[in-house]
């Protein structure tokens, strides 16, 4: 716990700190660009990264027992699994043909028995 | 946070319960990043539900996010980070047994957090002269449809969540920052600096998944 | 490391003598206490439920709800509902029974953090007065599950005090959840590695584990709920532009995971009776440990299948259907263990034998029945009938209330000083498991043929298989009031405890009955496994 220590662990501290502001000044600026509709990906992207800069050094995690690494784990893995299971919904509730799509697909074939009903 | 033992003070800090402050740190390390995950899942609710809407409703959502005031977004996300750097350095202070350095780092980080605040209440005043608060003379400019409304309900709930967490994060930066200047902490024992920094660094990975979530979807 | 000398605990007192002043009880810290105070207020909290279930069951004795009117029965079944999940099953194990026995089972002093401890009662019993007010002041008649928009834009009844009642105590469950694991892992005595630990506390980490992260999602979608009834947001209104799905997506993800919170601890306390009267080392003891946490993993990625007709996506049906047979088969692991274990064992029939031996049949209908439910197709038929009330009564009741009342019986001595009388016991256990079969097996029939749930009236050719579950419910409710009268005449009457009354291994059983405020006089030191029955002397005559 010497002087020499402290001073290079503040360092390392401020080094971080201007990343992060580097990677703020990166997604506000990529927020201009147009990507047809992919502009979320690097968003997110560039999000992860922040926070796993403030995680493993601001929070001390790169240093800290695998314990508390399972746990940092586990919160995002159990939202990763709200998320994912609720909007896999979401996207795929426009899968199933609707009833119209069915009748017109299968037209050639249903037309044939329809009169038969009567 | 320190116990006063109703029996013996064993040693400076520790509670009955525990062996040792090795031990006694072990358990409170956990125990916040127990409860962190515990706020990752409650905020988790709200992304989640954002998320299913937005795919929803892509091009509302757009919209919704062309009313809000970017820059302020983006400013007051270097405010929060430049605030989680100072919280940083307290605690890199106090390990090292600097008890002054600990504290004027602390007050910094919550004078960044009033800052924060500051510019989001500016930001709400402006909202709401646009009429975009849900429940109160809704009158946004421009096309608007329900979708945009809901993408409003989710901003105001969202940031809101996140200012309550702010507040109360001011507030315990402040309780700490008064008892480490009195000197209760020292390079054996602050826990407490520790678990009250791992929460405002919570609270600043939150709003760093609120910028793109809220003020980065419509590109340009 | 210096380990410090446990703290004198005043030669003969025990926890309960130490102090008789009232707010020795409401500022206690002390482990044991709190749980005492847990039991207090979910014994009323069941009386209350019970109540509103024995007004239902009378109600449907005849075909046209000869009792009370359908707004009545409404209120009847939510309140029934709402106090059984949130107030009396998710707290009974392990804010009761694990708050007592989890530092006496590792040999520590106290949970991690006892004063967070106390306060997840306080919020407990708080959010029971907010969501008792609500009922008192006219009720709530959304059923337990608040579905959206009912809920939100047309109930008359008091939801937002309700929710507000069920978030305050659902940030007590997360407390109590954070004190186990931490507990857990930071504060076992010198020698108790993760596999020496009873198999209580596998599946009682496997329930913290749920209560953490899937309360936070409950808390966090009532708010959203209260907040769309008072300001109109349109949340969940497909008028305006929202989904009410979307509520039962975020709901279920904590209520159906809460239905593990539910039935682990039972399945933990279980491992220990059977293991303790056949006199055996448990069957395959790291399967039982890991398939806790496969069923509290896995147990969060089925919630779908409460919507398979609720509009969610046929895709994403299939996947819940599937991942939802999928968790049967940590349950199935340990069903087949427990019965292993039982083979060529010694075994007594205690009272808390009884009730796990009827945990273990009754808790296998209803996972079986699950299963039945769990398939896309046959769902459809059986959704919102008595085939549902009748599969998840033979988990809740016929699994988690037989495990508690065997694990009430079993460290009833430790908790008290005192023993129960045996004879009472065992007749009460038998009511309780007649009286239970006969209330719900008629129910999957009725369920079966096409019954509905949540209706105070129904078709009269419905009308025996009804009169023999009511019939069934008083029986049933007799065997609850059993124990009620003769635990409490115990108190008082019963013969003296002593240590190990049950010759049972667990480090609980070597401190003296009741235990001392800091629970040993010195730290034990752990150098076996759990269960190592086959290592005991032979036991001496109780």
């Amino acid at each position: 716990m010497n002087a020499v220590s402290a001073q290079s662990g503040r360092r390392s501290l401020l080094l971080i700190f201007w990343a992060l502001m580097a990677l703020l000044a990166l997604t506000t600026g990529l927020a201009y660009v147009p990507m047809g509709g992919y502009e979320v990906i690097p968003a997110y992207l560039i999000a992860v990264v922040k926070a796993a800069l403030v995680v493993l050094f601001f929070m001390e995690v790169k240093a800290a027992s695998r314990l508390t690494w399972v746990f940092v784990g586990a919160g995002f893995v159990w939202l990763a699994m709200l998320m994912l299971l609720t909007v896999g919904d979401y996207l795929t509730r426009g899968w199933t043909p609707s009833a119209e799509e069915l009748t017109q697909h299968n037209a050639p074939r249903m037309a044939a028995p329809a009169p038969e009903e009567h | 946070m320190r116990v006063k033992n109703t029996a013996i003070e064993w040693e400076t800090g520790l509670a009955q319960q525990f062996d040792d402050l090795p031990q006694q740190h072990e358990a409170a390390t956990l125990g916040m990043w127990v409860f962190l995950a515990t706020e990752i899942l409650m905020f988790g609710g709200l992304f989640t539900a954002f998320t299913a809407y937005r795919a929803t409703y892509p091009h509302a959502f757009e919209v919704g996010s062309e009313h809000l005031y970017r820059w302020i977004g983006v400013g007051n996300t270097a405010v929060l980070l430049l605030s989680s750097l100072f919280v940083a350095l307290a605690v890199h202070a106090i390990k090292h047994g600097d008890n002054r350095a600990c504290t004027r780092d602390l007050v910094v980080a919550a004078a960044l957090g009033v800052v924060f605040l500051g510019l989001k209440s500016i930001e709400y005043t402006l909202d709401i002269r646009e009429g975009l608060l849900p429940w109160y003379h809704f009158h946004p400019e421009g096309a608007n449809d329900a979708a945009t409304k809901l993408f409003l309900v989710f901003y105001w709930f969202m940031t809101g969540l996140h200012a309550v967490h702010v507040t109360i994060g001011i507030v315990l930066l402040l309780f700490f920052a008064a008892l480490c200047r009195r000197g209760e902490y020292d390079t054996e024992w602050h826990n407490p600096i520790e678990m009250v920094g791992l929460y405002w660094h919570f609270v600043d990975i939150v709003w760093i998944f609120l910028l793109p979530t809220l003020y980065l979807i419509k590109p340009g | 490391m210096t380990t410090l000398p446990a703290p004198l605990s005043g030669s003969e007192h025990n926890y309960l003598s130490r102090d008789y002043h009232v707010l020795s009880w409401l500022l206690t810290k002390d482990h044991k206490r709190i749980g005492i105070l847990y039991l207090v207020t979910i014994t009323a909290f069941f009386l209350l439920g019970g109540l509103a279930a024995t007004l239902m069951r009378l109600n449907l004795l005849t075909p046209n709800g000869w009792l009370v009117e359908g707004a009545t029965y409404n209120k009847l079944f939510t309140m029934h509902g709402v106090i059984m999940v949130w107030f009396f099953l998710v707290p009974a194990v392990p804010a009761v029974i694990g708050n007592f026995i989890v530092p006496l089972m590792i040999g520590a002093r106290d949970v991690a953090f006892p004063r967070l401890n106390l306060l997840s009662w306080y919020l407990f019993t708080i959010g029971g007065i907010v969501a008792l007010t609500a009922m008192v002041r006219g009720g709530v008649d959304t059923g337990w599950t608040f579905y959206t928009p009912y809920s939100t834009g047309y109930a008359n009844t008091y939801v937002f005090l309700t929710a507000t009642g069920i978030m305050i105590s659902g940030f007590s469950s997360i407390l109590t959840g954070l004190n186990f694991i931490v507990t857990i892992h930071t504060m076992r005595c010198p020698g108790l590695t993760w596999f020496r630990l009873p198999l209580f506390l596998w599946s009682l980490y496997a329930t913290s584990i749920i209560m953490v992260l899937a309360t936070p999602v409950l808390a966090i979608t009532l708010a959203l709920v209260a907040a769309e009834r008072m300001l109109g947001l349109g949340i969940f209104d497909p008028a305006a532009g929202g989904d009410p799905v979307l509520f039962q997506h975020l709901f279920w993800f904590y209520s159906h995971p809460a239905v593990y919170i539910m039935i682990l601890p039972g399945m933990g306390v279980v491992s220990e009776l059977i293991t303790c009267f056949s006199r055996k080392r448990v069957f395959g003891y790291s399967f039982i440990a890991f398939s806790s946490l496969a069923i509290a993993f896995f147990g969060f990625l089925v919630w779908g299948h409460h919507m398979f007709v609720a509009g969610e996506s046929t895709y994403i049906a299939f996947a819940f259907s599937l991942l939802s047979y999928i968790v049967a088969v940590p349950s199935a692991i340990k069903v087949f263990n427990w019965t292993a274990t039982l083979y060529k064992g010694s075994i007594s029939l205690e009272t808390p034998m009884l009730y796990a031996l009827g945990f273990i049949g009754l808790f296998t209908m209803g996972g079986l029945t699950g299963l039945f439910l769990a398939a896309l197709g046959m769902d459809v038929h059986v959704h919102d009938t008595y085939f549902v009330i009748a599969h998840f009564h033979y988990i809740m009741v016929g699994g988690m209330v037989m495990g508690y009342m065997g694990a009430l019986h079993f460290w009833w001595p430790k908790m008290t000083g005192r023993m129960y009388p045996e004879w009472w016991g065992r007749f009460s256990a038998f009511t309780i498991f007649i009286g239970f079969n006969l209330t719900f097996f008629p129910q999957f029939i009725l369920g079966y043929l096409g019954m509905p749930r949540r209706y105070h009236a129904y078709a009269p050719e419905f009308q025996t298989l009804n009169v023999m579950s009511t019939a069934g419910a008083s029986i049933l409710a007799v065997g609850y009031f059993l124990p009620l009268c003769y635990l409490i005449w115990s108190l008082r009457y019963g013969p003296l405890a002593k240590a190990n009354p049950w010759n049972a291994t667990g480090l609980e059983w070597q401190t003296t009955s009741p235990p001392p405020e800091h629970n040993f006089e010195s730290i034990p030191t752990v150098d076996q496994e759990a269960y190592a029955y086959h290592l005991m002397e032979v036991p001496d005559a109780r």
